[in-house]
């Protein structure tokens, strides 16, 4: 928890990386906001399951936070 | 001028045949007196009266302008040959004041000799046959390309027979030629007028027939490009373009080595490329040769520029099919090949692999087919299949042999293919709702009674039974259920992802009633925040990490796709109960660690007195914060690397070891380290005590002996100059004051030593514990409708989160972090932030 990567807060586009433009925030084009919705729509995104590939270097796996 | 009479001159002087190595006539003869030229001239008007009388077959439009610059690049293509075959090392084109048009170079000049076999009498020179008879010369000749492209192949008399004059200038062989031509008809015949040294060349002067333009007005802009063009098509080919019509007298050098591929840099000059140098390529197949740069840049442009024998195709032709053909092929290929197309499901098309690609393509043909006069579109069918097998076999090449830049270059294509996609099916969702005026709603959502937005909230929740517990506990007259299901997607080896897929996303924006998209000026459709159909939207998933995943990945959904609702204050996160706690007959609803943790704090409280070691008491208000105190200082211990032992750090906070003015001096330490050890020894059992402490270089060593086994633990110094241990040591003042004698906890009778914060936290919850019994849920489908109705969806007692942008784009960024193509800082990621993921708490 001490190591989180602090979040960068500087408005990038989320796709391209360049720098965003108000209009389309968050994005700088048109272009780039219609790339990221054609992968919600096409049901690409997805996000790993946490426990994922934690059998390679044997660190435990990651467990809720109960006490 | 120089190097097209050298071909198509008829055979000179010494009746060789012309070639373009033939030795030429030398001298120029006086011929007959200015009056007899006039009679014979005549015949040769003939040919250019047929010229003035279909200008356009000729020079194209005599209107817009095209055909009076035409002119121009008539005289100019003669001097790029001779600076091509190397004779000469400059072309200059000028503006007159007076509106004609000078364009001089310096090659060999045009042969002067009189033509022994010519067939009028007096024998004309060479000069004079060039500037009066139609096709002279060898234009047709399937050897030279160049011969055969151009409106040019009319040759420079078609400009003589345009101009209101024109003079011609030799330099050739020690002297200085004249001839002057009015209305095509030569003045005088050609005659020497000086003789000059070292000089050689030709130059034309000519001013335009206002009988035959109607514009007349040369344009700078539209001459300068036309070089350009030809300078970069001709690599190495100087040309000097100088405007001294005006006062300002405006001047250009156009001069390009390195061909097509300089042509596209500077046609992109202004652009972000993606790859450091254009492709490259150029082949020689079945006497056509093809020359190609393509390059991409970051912009959504096509820019592919196309030329046969120099000549530009507006409307491109067999040439450009053949190019575009060639790259459809290899770029969806490799697409297949890399697995990318797949993974992002989508498929390309030809306009997809043209996003952003600027090109210029070049083809050299003998005796190309044009669809009209003005070329405007190749249709040689030949080109076509020379281009397509050229351009595949060299692109797949650089693909293999440059696998960065074609991974750039097909990341770029595959966006110009989603974002084509979604631009098409953001319609499609948008113009579906609005057809039929009845709402399509999609199949799972449970609609509300009320139609007023402003009263109704949609819940998104997630799982089928929950979503059942949902629609039976809501109330239905204002709030709607849309259930949602985070699909679990096995990917590679054991991994199992988690996605929305494809009809979740859209039922929830059909739900929505919002649309999708950005909105374009001018175009209908896109997301509009004032078409919503509910003016709370409530995210409800589990409190576990699963739930965390897919409300991270709704929330990145909104902030992305649909900031207005975000910024609107539309969003909230519902607060589902993680525990419930039950004693006797009353039931309290907890929603997570933090609050059971309250609640036992609470409830073992109840009537207990903290007795120090001096004797006072402590209760009430005072404990709590002894309690709450003890509780932070745990956290801070909990963070500690797990190679502290928590219990010897624990002690040493309270006798104050992590200041820093302690280890100033070395007999301060170590007497500190004697001082913990006598408090481990003081809490410890009496048969396990016998800590000694020491101080070196390692900071504090404490040892015992315990059954014949040493046990020992260091507080290094890298702890005890860790923020960690600064923060203990804050609180130090506190610590000392509570726990510096041993105390003891006095509850309902009962009395329990207190050695320390964690003692006393452990013994408080110990206490709350007791007659409780705890029921953890693990997901919103083990509570009944009932109990989500008074727990989560109830308006008078549940708490909702509202979700604010900056939570969203943390969400954002969490997630961009797990989408990440990079796999170890993925990793990382997860794995050092598994705890925050499951807490992110918006």
């Amino acid at each position: 928890m001490t190591n989180i990567t602090p979040i960068q807060r500087e408005p990038l586009c989320s796709i391209c990386g360049r720098p965003m433009v108000d209009a389309f925030k968050p994005f700088c084009s048109a272009h780039c906001s219609n790339v990221d919705l054609a992968r919600w729509l096409g049901g690409v995104y997805a996000i790993p399951a946490a426990s994922a590939d934690d059998d390679e270097d044997g660190d435990p796996p990651f467990a809720p936070p109960d006490r | 001028m120089s190097a097209e009479p050298v071909r198509k001159a008829p055979p000179a002087v010494s009746n060789e045949a012309a070639t373009d190595a033939a030795p030429l006539a030398v001298m120029s003869q006086g011929g007959a007196s200015a009056d007899d030229y006039n009679e014979d001239a005549i015949k040769t008007l003939k040919g250019l009266e047929a010229v003035r009388k279909r200008p356009g077959m000729y020079i194209g439009d005599t209107d817009d302008g095209s055909g009076l610059h035409h002119m121009v690049y008539e005289v100019v293509d003669n001097a790029i040959d001779e600076s091509l075959a190397g004779h000469a090392t400059e072309v200059r084109v000028s503006l007159n004041a007076d509106g004609s048009v000078t364009v001089a170079d310096n090659g060999r000049g045009i042969p002067t000799g009189v033509k022994q076999d010519d067939d009028q009498d007096p024998k004309r020179s060479a000069v004079e046959i060039v500037m009066t008879e139609l096709h002279a010369g060898g234009k047709f000749d399937q050897n030279s390309y160049k011969v055969s492209g151009g409106l040019h192949g009319v040759g420079v008399s078609v400009v003589n027979a345009l101009s209101t004059w024109l003079k011609v200038t030799v330099w050739r062989n020690g002297d200085e030629h004249h001839m002057e031509f009015r209305d095509g008809v030569p003045v005088a015949p050609l005659k020497v007028v000086k003789k000059v040294k070292d000089k050689r060349g030709t130059e034309v002067t000519f001013l335009p027939s206002p009988k035959t333009f109607t514009m007349i007005e040369f344009d700078y802009p539209t001459l300068e490009h036309r070089l350009r063009e030809l300078a970069f098509l001709n690599s190495g080919v100087n040309i000097n373009l100088t405007d001294a019509r005006h006062a300002d007298v405006k001047h250009q050098q156009l001069m390009y080595e390195g061909g097509v591929a300089a042509f596209v840099k500077y046609l992109d000059r202004s652009k972000n490329p993606l790859a450091p140098q254009p492709i490259m390529i150029r082949a020689e197949k079945d006497g056509i040769v093809a020359e190609v740069a393509l390059w991409w840049n970051d912009s959504y442009h096509e820019n592919v520029l196309c030329f046969t024998n120099n000549i530009p195709q507006r409307d491109g032709g067999t040439h450009l099919a053949g190019f575009r053909g060639a790259l459809t092929r290899v770029i969806n290929k490799y697409a297949d090949e890399s697995g990318i197309a797949k993974k992002e499901k989508v498929e390309l098309s030809g306009e997809d692999s043209r996003e952003g690609l600027t090109c210029v393509l070049s083809v050299k043909v003998p005796d190309p087919k044009f669809s009209s006069q003005t070329k405007d579109k190749l249709v040689s069918s030949e080109v076509k299949p020379v281009v397509e097998s050229v351009v595949a076999d060299k692109l797949s090449t650089y693909f293999e042999e440059n696998p960065k830049e074609a991974k750039l270059i097909l990341q770029k294509v595959i966006e110009s293919a989603l974002a084509r996609e979604a631009a098409r099916k953001a319609r499609d969702l948008t113009r579906r709702k609005g057809a039929l005026d009845g709402l399509r709603l999609p199949g799972g959502l449970a609609e509300c009674q009320d139609r007023d937005p402003v009263n109704t909230e949609m819940f998104i929740v997630e799982g089928d039974s929950a979503g059942g517990s949902a629609k039976q506990g809501r109330k239905r007259e204002y709030q709607a259920v849309l259930p949602i299901r985070g699909k679990i997607l096995n990917v590679e080896r054991a991994r199992t992802d988690k996605m929305l897929s494809s009809e979740q996303v859209t039922n929830i924006i059909a739900a929505l009633g919002t649309g999708i998209g950005r909105m374009v000026e001018g175009q209908q459709g896109g997301f509009d925040v004032k078409k919503l159909r509910y003016h709370k939207i409530i995210i409800m998933t589990d409190a576990d990490v699963d739930g965390a995943h897919i409300r991270t990945l709704l929330l990145t959904f909104f902030y992305r796709q649909m900031p207005d609702l975000v910024e609107g204050g539309h969003l909230y996160i519902a607060q589902p109960p993680l525990y419930k706690v039950t004693k006797g007959k009353s039931g309290t609803y907890l929603k997570d660690q933090r609050a059971f943790e309250d609640y036992l704090i609470n409830a073992g409280l109840e009537e207990a007195v903290l007795i120090t070691g001096d004797g006072s008491e402590r209760a009430g208000r005072d404990l709590h914060e002894i309690v709450e105190n003890a509780r932070t200082f745990n956290t801070i211990l909990d963070s500690l690397h797990s190679r502290y032992a928590r219990h010897i750090a624990e002690q040493a906070a309270i006798e104050g070891a992590f200041d820093p003015k302690r280890l100033e001096s070395a007999d301060i330490a170590t007497k500190t380290a004697g001082e913990i050890a006598a408090r481990l020894n003081a809490i410890a059992e009496e048969t396990e005590d016998g800590w000694t402490g020491s101080y070196g270089n390692e900071g504090y060593l404490l040892k015992r002996m315990l059954r014949g086994v040493t046990e020992a633990h260091a507080l290094d110094r890298a702890l005890i100059a860790s923020i960690e241990a600064r923060r203990l040591n804050d609180r130090h003042a506190h610590l000392a004051e509570v726990y510096g004698k041993m105390c003891k906890l006095r509850r309902k009778g009962e009395t329990v030593d207190i050695t320390g914060p964690r003692a006393l936290l452990e013994a408080v919850y110990e206490a709350g514990r007791k007659g409780i019994s705890l029921q953890r849920y693990k997901g919103l489908g083990e509570m009944n409708p009932d109990q989500l109705w008074e727990t989560t969806l109830d308006r008078d007692a549940r708490t909702l989160l509202q979700v604010k942008v900056g939570d969203v784009m943390e969400a954002d960024d969490i997630f961009s972090k797990l989408m990440g193509d990079v796999v170890e800082p993925r990793r990382e990621f997860i794995q050092a932030n598994a705890l925050s993921v499951a807490n992110l708490d918006v």
